[in-house]
Parts: C-alpha cells; sequence; structure tokens
C-alpha cells in the first residue's frame, strides 16, 4: 500500500464505502428494531408474550426460554422460524445491525490494496466465523 | 426521531393494559413488566444524556447500574449493552469516518485479532452462567473489579491531544498507517502517523476479549491503546475507536443472538431511551461543565462497582 497521501484532505475510497454502507444498515436496522419493538410492546402477535417474558426475565437466558417456549436455541431458528411475530422481527432489526459492518468491510475490499485488502478478506472470513459457528457448532439446531 | 416519540406514546398507552400483565409479574416483582420498561426507558435515557457530557460510552455505565438495579438475568442485560453500545458506535462512526477523523485501515489490523477474542469473550461469560449454578456470581464480581479498573484508568490516564510520533514501527510502516484531518472547512491539514502496532493489537486483543463477555463498548480501553501507545491524536482515537466498536461488538452480537440473549422487551426500551438520551446529551455537553459531571460520573461508576463486588461475593457466600 503506498505510504504518500494527497495534499488535501482527500476523504480514503475505502473509508468513504465504509461510511455509507454502515450509515444504510444502521438506519434500516434501527427503523426495523423499533418500529416491530413498538408493535411487540403494544401486544401485536408476540411470540413470548410480556407477561410471560417478565415472569421468566430473571433467569439464564437457556432456563428462560425452555421456561417460556420449552426450547432452547442454539442457533437463529428461535426467531427467524416465525417472522410473523413482532418479537422476532424486532430481533431481525438487530441481525440487520450486526450485519452492517460486515456488509462495509465487503464494500471496502474493493478499494483497498496489498495487505490492507488481505486483512479486510481475513475480516470477512471471521465474521462468516462468528455468524457461522454457532450452526455448525450447534449442529444447526433451534 | 417520530419512531422515538411513538415509542412514548405506546409506553403511557402501556398504563392502560396494566389488567393484564399485572397477573404474571406479580410473580417476579412489585411492578407490572410495562412499569419496568418505563423504568428502563428513563434509566437509559438519563444514561444517554449523561454519558457524551462526561465523556463514558452509554454501555459502561448501563451494564453495572442495571445489573444492580434491574432484576434481569445478566446473560441479557450484557446482551443488551452490546446492542446498544453497536447502536450507538453504528450511529457515530459513519460520520466520524466520512470527516477523516475514524481510520478504518488504522482499524482493520486490530481488529482481525480483537473480533476473534471478543466472539469467545462472549462464549466465555455465556459459558460461565449457563455451566455453573455460581457462575453469574463470578460475572458480577468479575463486572465489579472491571468497572473498578476503568475508575482508575479514567482517575489517572492523561490524554495527548497530538502525540509526537518521530518513527513508525516496521508493521504500522508497512500498512501505511497515516492519515490527516481538518479542523473546519478553512483549517490547515493536520497530519499524523500511527506507530507501535504489535503492542497496540496486543493490548486490542485484551480489550476484546473483556468487551465481548461483559457486552460493553470499550471505548474508555480503544482510546487510551490508540492515543497513548499507538500515538493517535485524541480526535483520531476516539472517533477511530467508534469504527473499531462497531466491528466487535457486532461480531460478538452473533453470539447473544444464537443464545437467545437479545430479549426485545429489555432491548427495545433501552435503545430508544438511551438514542433520545444521548442526541439531548450532546446538546448539553456544549454548555455543561464537562469535569464537574465526569467527577459525578466515576462516583456512580464507584458505587456501582462496590454494589457489583459486594454482590458478587455475597453470591459466592464469601461475606
Amino acid at each position: 500500500m503506498s505510504m504518500t497521501k494527497p495534499l488535501d484532505t482527500e476523504i480514503d475510497p475505502l473509508n468513504r464505502s465504509f461510511a455509507a454502507i454502515m450509515e444504510t444498515g444502521t438506519y434500516i436496522g434501527l427503523a426495523l428494531m423499533l418500529l416491530f419493538g413498538l408493535l411487540y410492546l403494544a401486544g401485536v402477535n408476540p411470540a413470548v408474550p410480556g407477561p410471560a417474558c417478565a415472569a421468566n426475565w430473571h433467569l439464564p437466558s437457556d432456563a428462560y426460554w425452555e421456561q417460556a417456549t420449552g426450547v432452547t436455541p442454539h442457533g437463529y431458528g428461535w426467531f427467524l422460524g416465525d417472522l410473523a411475530k413482532m418479537d422476532n422481527l424486532t430481533v431481525f432489526g438487530v441481525v440487520i445491525l450486526a450485519l452492517a459492518p460486515v456488509l462495509s468491510v465487503l464494500a471496502a475490499v474493493r478499494h483497498a490494496e496489498h495487505i490492507c485488502r488481505y486483512l479486510l478478506i481475513l475480516l470477512l472470513i471471521e465474521f462468516g466465523f462468528a455468524i457461522f459457528r454457532p450452526l455448525i457448532l450447534a449442529g444447526g439446531g433451534h | 426521531m417520530i419512531l422515538l416519540v411513538l415509542f412514548l406514546a405506546v409506553m403511557l398507552s402501556g398504563t392502560a393494559r396494566a389488567g393484564d400483565a399485572a397477573e404474571a409479574t406479580a410473580a417476579t416483582s412489585v411492578f407490572p413488566w410495562w412499569g419496568w420498561c418505563i423504568a428502563l426507558f428513563v434509566f437509559t435515557f438519563v444514561v444517554g444524556l449523561i454519558a457524551p457530557v462526561s465523556g463514558v460510552g452509554g454501555g459502561v455505565l448501563f451494564v453495572p447500574l442495571a445489573t444492580a438495579l434491574f432484576p434481569f438475568s445478566i446473560d441479557f442485560i450484557r446482551g443488551t449493552g452490546l446492542v446498544m453500545a453497536l447502536v450507538s458506535a453504528q450511529s457515530s462512526a459513519p460520520r466520524l469516518v466520512r470527516q477523516g477523523l475514524g481510520n478504518v485501515r488504522a482499524m482493520v489490523p486490530v481488529v482481525v485479532v480483537s473480533m476473534v477474542t471478543s466472539v469467545f469473550g462472549g462464549i466465555f461469560g455465556l459459558h460461565l452462567t449457563s455451566a455453573y449454578p455460581e457462575g453469574r456470581y463470578y460475572i458480577i464480581l468479575a463486572l465489579g473489579i472491571l468497572l473498578f479498573g476503568i475508575f482508575v484508568v479514567m482517575l489517572t490516564s492523561k490524554r495527548s491531544e497530538h502525540p509526537d510520533v518521530q518513527q513508525q514501527d516496521n508493521l504500522s510502516e508497512m500498512l501505511g498507517l497515516c492519515g490527516e484531518w481538518r479542523e473546519g472547512d478553512a483549517g490547515e491539514p493536520i497530519r499524523y502517523k500511527l506507530t507501535n502496532l504489535p503492542l497496540g493489537v496486543v493490548c486490542f486483543a485484551a480489550v476484546g476479549f473483556i468487551a465481548g463477555m461483559f457486552g460493553l463498548g470499550a471505548g474508555w480501553a480503544n482510546v487510551p491503546v490508540l492515543n497513548l501507545i499507538m500515538g493517535a491524536p485524541i480526535k483520531i482515537a476516539t472517533s477511530t475507536s467508534m469504527a473499531i466498536i462497531t466491528v466487535n461488538d457486532a461480531a460478538a452480537a452473533w453470539t447473544y443472538l444464537s443464545k437467545g440473549a437479545v430479549l426485545p422487551l429489555i432491548v427495545v426500551p433501552c435503545v430508544a431511551g438511551v438514542t433520545l438520551g444521548a442526541r439531548l446529551g450532546a446538546r448539553i455537553a456544549a454548555r455543561a461543565k464537562p469535569t464537574a459531571v465526569k467527577y459525578l460520573v466515576m462516583a456512580i461508576m464507584l458505587l456501582a462497582a462496590s454494589t457489583n463486588i459486594y454482590k458478587g461475593l455475597k453470591g459466592l457466600e464469601v461475606l
């Protein structure tokens, strides 16, 4: 990668594309999360109704789900399995938020050179590990 | 903003639904479930309000205080803290990166390592509470000790506005870790370069593990490492730290999502509260006396640290 920098403050295209994708992803994720979250809090079509949630929220996550739904989540099936429910759609908004940096790194790859590009690709592989590890190690279960 | 106003309206209309909810919540608390949601909203609004004035991230205040004050499992508190840190970092990082203050090239080599450690931090933290009955008390105790450590860092660390980096290490030079920004539209470009990348990477590996394990944003640690060890000017350090948090916390968030540790009933009031509070806090920050607020926040942190250490030791039957 070149070490020389232009004399005026030109914004690095890598920075620009990283920022643009992250901004869009954040707006979409936040809007989805708050919109469906409001509907959930208003009692519209919940997977786990508010009172049932509150009765168990003092338990560790595994025990909570065991009590609230009879199933222990391992992976993403617990909310992706029924996206008609407002609380599951709220969590889907969080998924969009967590995907925004992945897509930003992906967008930055084409503007990077040499070692920086390899490191960005390595970062994408690590993101893949973070996302798919729970599915692989838990046998893809719900 | 419209969504946030809508949120307030739904929260207030929730009082009309008290009858439906009361029966299920009576078993666990004196509040109905919607009462806890309102309390969370108010609490995170205040956290969001004072965070920009004090210079402390919202997550650092939220996780220990919510652990001490609210009846939720620490799994859900950490999951919520992580989502709050993610939203707040992702909301500000794009603008800072576009202004040249956040440096993505400087972010990349450190997050390649810290992302892995943050994922394992999340796995370790959730495993500890699920696999061992007393695990949650170890986490609460460790959180109290960590918070005490953050208090000491805030009390003792000195910031360097523009560190003078004479020579870059080979790795930093090879990766081109340098840049420039302008103070205002008409200002002269200010150039900087980073150094000590290998030591910085080791520090970020530890910070990533702690951030993933406790659901914190970890700006309190990122900024001193970038500023004092790697020689980034303070503005570059705070902005690049935001970019680092987006990647680290996004990676750790998948662990919490896969374990069902993200509860909409807790997350939504918190994100709405902290977002609205931070917007107002940013305006107040321009007029407030930051030193006084900083000391107030440090006092709150010390209190939260003591409470968590006490709760942890009591849970482990040491006290």
